[in-house]
């Protein structure tokens, strides 16, 4: 619940400097909560984060890819959780009882609603972004799955990685993507 | 206030599709040879209730259809018309017709199907046709005979209802109006049968209505308008012969009063001779200044029926006013005949007289003209031909039940409705919801002031809670269980069809009805279950010509099995027919590339047969000539699969084949055996358990390098270490300190290592797949009582995990001897 309300006032205090490094003539913004992983800021759409709650342990699931931690009991909900930094093959951290877990909610093919938590190392800020603001992920042909990227945004010379939810929560097996964001940010330039 | 009909739609749409069901399995019951009243009134009911529900909601379409079958079904009740087979054909038609129409009407149609027009005409052919049946037979010759010659008869109706009549929503007016509609109302007498005003209720009728009715219609009609009612009353009808009908018009001067003479006197006296109805004109009265009340301006309309009066006996009572009044007295009786009567045919008597009796009346429909018109092949052949058309499925299938695929999507929407639930159950729960709440008061006081001395009284009373929640849970989980007939009450006619248009001379067995299963794996297995019905009967089961050639009877045999086996539920299709062809199938699948030549000639029969379930193992073709079972079976295998079911086949040349669905019991709940291997809980189905022993060192051998076995007392059980097969640290790899769960699977045994057994307790399963996906081992997950998840293991993935990973142990030692590190490695 502290996490949420904290949520919140990062949305408000973003509310007014929304207009800061962002084009005033989009019209269409979207909302995005930002957290840091290894100093990378990723974002993801804040309609789809359903609550932000601290570590607890997860019962583990038998011969689960690594970056699966396992699942949870969220109100009576079985709720995978999914280390990110595992999950882009960065180096794991040990979990403190600050580590953050978002919990994401996404509307599946299957019209039915997708629960996954992911571990992430902080939750940063919220951010009002236009389509016009943001940019395509750039083609690493091969060597990088960017599927789940929906695009870069620049926000006071930070870039953004936006992260499309339903391509992360429906691949099956997240492949192991090493620095993902090294090898954006050196093929962005 | 006006009322949203469309509201109670719902529930009229599941009462008419259960009548449906009701009347298709009592008409596979009827015996045409020897009719059981009580089955042909239980199709008359049903068929009944149909018909007034449909009536009521405007459902023109459906009322008109079924009045016509409930015609039929009325006569076959009254003696009156023979029950052919064909008949039970043609109503188990109109069964799925009306079901077709029914579907259609939910889905926002008007309900109309080139089936029901067929089969309207049908009925109209029938209806026709029997009016000369019950002519030279008994029944109502009398009246039949009247009408030829005169085309009226009086009826004398007299009809007392039960003083609740009105609680129940009848409307003794709306009777007298749909009266009205049959003919003339001569005479509607109302018998005063009142208590004591204060005794009076208001909400009951005392009273009793004598009747008199000219009209042409038959007895019938009379007694349907009553149909609603006739339980709760007496309803005497009866044919007034003799008696005449007296139409008299008395316009008495104004002055009439000062003589003396009194019109209220007058009508008494003619009440003596007969039924008197009396209509007042009071056209002639003047404006109230004007008004004198010593004139009369007022004029009658009599009419008296009556067996005794003549002109002169009327004249009679007129006597002392005849000069100071105008006096017409004519006698009305059998003097306007009806422009019916003119007709020469009795078919076209029929055809006007089925509109006419439904209510409300409606104009006859040019199609039924067209009906009795054109010569009887032409209207049915082409429905016939358009049903045909549409049925995708290459397998032969009976015409009727082709019209079943279209209206698919509505029946859909009416699945996701309500659940009916007998009361004793509801019943039980409320009982038990009573308890819980005296529980929880009790507790609440203690709660409120508490010490240590009532510690006990604490204890007895969470232990009730518990027992509490356990019996509520139960009872819960008791009203999604229904017996399998549900599933299984289609197929007595599904077999019945089917054997009629193959030509082939079947036998239906089903065993197991009562076994109860859980409302959502029964709506899901019955597609499967259809399927594999057909197919038995279209592949498993030759002709009967070849049977007996074989030396087999002539009529196949189907069985459908449904048991309890632990916590499965097992239903077995079993035929007598030919057995699968293991060379053909085999053949079958390596021109279509799903095995290899080599592959194949390693494979058991098992194997082999297990080859359709492959998809894309049969096109449309390809199954005719296959002794095979083909079509969909992927897709079969695939439902199964997905409520965590098994499907296995047995078969025997010429001996004919099994089919065996094992399904879990219920999706929800399950009674476990927690288990602990090292930090981590798991949860065995308590039912799959056989029994729990100590791991002891010198019972376990190794076998073939890798699997263990354990040997207990006579047996050898392989055994499966869960912590390498789940890859975590266990307590100890020492085998002395663990204990073994010797469990069944299929039909064997297998043991399985972990480190300590901790309660027993039902759990509620939850799905992994919702949020995750299938992991493999593990059937479902759990929350236990301190929040936190565990998982239920799957006995038949354990296994499989354990085979696969005694493969890749296997190889991977021989690389490398990396060992249980590069096991978890490989794993992950």
């Amino acid at each position: 619940m502290q996490a949420n309300a904290n949520a919140d006032s990062a949305v408000a205090a973003n509310v007014a400097n929304a207009g800061d490094g962002i084009s005033p003539d989009s019209h269409q913004t979207d909302q995005y909560l930002t957290f840091i992983m290894a100093g990378e800021e990723y974002g993801v759409d804040i309609l789809c984060v359903q609550e932000i709650r601290g570590w607890e342990s997860a019962t583990p699931l038998p011969n689960a890819p690594a970056h699966i931690k396992g699942v949870i009991n969220l109100r009576g909900t079985i709720v995978p959780i999914v280390d990110l930094r595992q999950c882009f093959g960065m180096e794991a951290i040990d979990y403190t009882p600050v580590t953050v877990v978002i919990v994401l909610k996404v509307k599946s093919e299957s019209s039915e609603y997708r629960v996954m938590g992911i571990v992430v190392d902080a939750v940063s800020d919220v951010y009002s972004l236009g389509k016009k603001d943001m940019r395509p992920p750039p083609d690493l042909s091969n060597a990088v799955n960017t599927d789940f990227v929906k695009g870069l945004v620049n926000v006071e010379d930070k870039m953004v990685i936006l992260l499309d939810i339903d391509e992360l929560l429906t691949l099956e097996d997240v492949p192991n993507l090493a620095n993902v964001a090294k090898q954006i940010q050196s093929s962005v330039g | 206030m006006t009322i949203d009909l469309a509201q109670f739609h719902q529930v009229f749409y599941e009462e008419s599709f259960e009548g449906l069901d009701v009347m298709e399995s009592a008409l596979m019951e009827l015996d045409p040879d020897n009719i059981d009243s009580e089955t042909i009134n239980a199709i008359f009911r049903a068929a009944h209730s149909i018909k007034g529900g449909s009536a009521t909601f405007g459902f023109t379409s459906v009322s008109e259809f079924t009045h016509d079958l409930e015609t039929i079904l009325d006569q076959v009740r009254a003696g009156t018309r023979k029950f052919s087979g064909d008949d039970v054909n043609l109503c188990l038609k109109s069964v799925d017709c009306m079901r077709e129409m029914l579907q259609l009407l939910q889905g926002g149609d008007d309900g109309h199907t080139p089936l029901s027009k067929e089969l309207k005409q049908q009925f109209a052919r029938m209806l026709s046709s029997d009016t000369d049946v019950s002519d030279s037979q008994e029944s109502i010759p009398a009246q039949a005979a009247e009408l030829d010659s005169q085309g009226t008869t009086l009826w004398e109706i007299r009809f007392t209802p039960g003083s609740d009549i009105l609680k129940t929503g009848n409307d003794v007016l709306r009777m007298l109006r749909d009266m009205g509609d049959l003919g003339e109302l001569l005479s509607v007498s109302c018998t005063p049968n009142l208590p004591a005003f204060n005794a009076f209720d208001a909400e009951s009728c005392y009273l009793s209505w004598r009747i008199l009715l000219e009209s042409d219609c038959e007895k019938s009609a009379i007694q349907e308008i009553f149909e609603w009612v006739i339980d709760e009353s007496e309803l005497v009808i009866s044919e007034t012969e003799g008696l005449s009908h007296w139409k008299i018009l008395f316009k008495p001067g104004a002055t009439i009063l000062h003589t003396g003479n009194e019109p209220l006197r007058l009508f008494t006296s003619l009440a003596e001779l007969g039924e008197l109805t009396t209509t007042a004109f009071v056209d002639k009265l003047p404006r109230l200044s004007l008004f004198d009340c010593e004139n009369c301006f007022m004029s009658w309309e009599l009419s008296l029926v009556s067996s005794t009066a003549t002109k002169e006996s009327i004249e009679a009572v007129f006597e002392w006013v005849v000069d100071d009044a105008e006096l017409v007295i004519a006698q009305e009786s059998n003097s306007k005949p009806k422009p019916v009567s003119d007709r020469a045919t009795k078919d076209v008597v029929q055809e006007q007289k089925a509109p006419q009796a439904q209510t409300p009346p409606k104009a006859q429909t040019p199609a039924t003209n067209v009906a009795a018109a054109s010569p009887p092949e032409i209207p049915q052949t082409k429905p016939q031909v358009a049903a045909e058309s549409r049925a995708s499925v290459p397998t032969a299938k009976p015409a009727d039940s082709a019209p079943k695929a279209k209206p698919a999507p509505a029946k859909k929407s009416a699945e996701t409705g309500s659940i009916r639930v007998g009361i004793d159950k509801v019943d039980n729960l409320i009982n038990m919801v009573g308890e819980l709440v005296i529980t929880q008061s009790m507790l609440g006081q203690l709660g409120t002031d508490f010490d240590v001395n009532r510690l006990p009284k604490l204890l007895e009373g969470l232990s009730q809670l518990e027992q509490n929640t356990r019996e509520l849970q139960e009872s819960v989980m008791r009203i999604r269980m229904l017996p399998i007939s549900f599933a299984f009450s289609r197929f007595p006619r599904m077999v019945r069809d089917l054997g009629q248009a193959l030509g082939k001379d079947l036998q239906l067995e089903m065993l197991g009805e009562h076994t109860e299963l859980d409302k959502t794996v029964m709506e899901k297995i019955g597609d499967p279950l259809v399927h594999l019905v057909r197919n038995a009967v279209d592949h498993g089961i030759e002709m009967p010509a070849d049977r007996l050639a074989k030396g087999k009877p002539a009529n196949g045999k189907i069985t459908l099995n449904a048991y309890h086996q632990g916590g499965n539920v097992v239903i077995e299709i079993s035929d007598d027919g030919k057995g699968l062809d293991r060379e053909k199938i085999v053949e079958k699948a390596i021109e279509k590339n799903l095995v290899t030549p080599l592959e194949c000639e390693t494979f058991t029969d098992e194997q082999a047969y297990d080859l359709i379930f492959q998809p894309g193992f049969s096109t449309a073709q390809a199954v005719s000539d296959l002794s095979g079972r083909g079509v969909g079976m992927d897709v079969v295998k695939r439902n199964i699969q997905a409520l965590n079911g098994i499907v296995e086949i047995r078969s025997t040349k010429d001996k004919g084949s099994t089919i065996t669905i094992r399904l879990p019991l219920t999706l929800a709940i399950l009674d476990g055996q927690l288990v602990r291997v090292g930090n981590n809980t798991y949860i065995f189905p308590l039912v799959s358990i056989i029994e729990s022993l100590h791991c002891r060192r010198e019972f376990i051998n190794k076998v073939a390098g890798g699997c263990n076995v354990f040997k207990l007392r006579d047996d050898y059980v392989p055994i499966i270490e869960l912590y390498k097969t789940f890859s975590v640290q266990p307590d100890a790899i020492d085998m002395d300190h663990s204990l073994i769960v010797v469990v069944d699977y299929e039909g064997g045994k297998v043991g399985v290592v972990v480190d300590e057994l901790l309660a027993q307790q039902q759990v509620v399963i939850k799905s992994l797949e919702q949020n995750y996906r299938r992991v493999d081992g593990i059937s479902g997950a759990t929350i236990l009582g301190d929040g936190t998840v565990a998982l239920i293991l799957d006995i038949t993935g354990i296994v499989k995990l354990a085979g696969d990973k005694f493969v890749q142990t296997s190889a991977r030692a021989r690389m490398s001897q990396e060992g249980l590190q590069g096991l978890a490695q490989l794993a992950s």
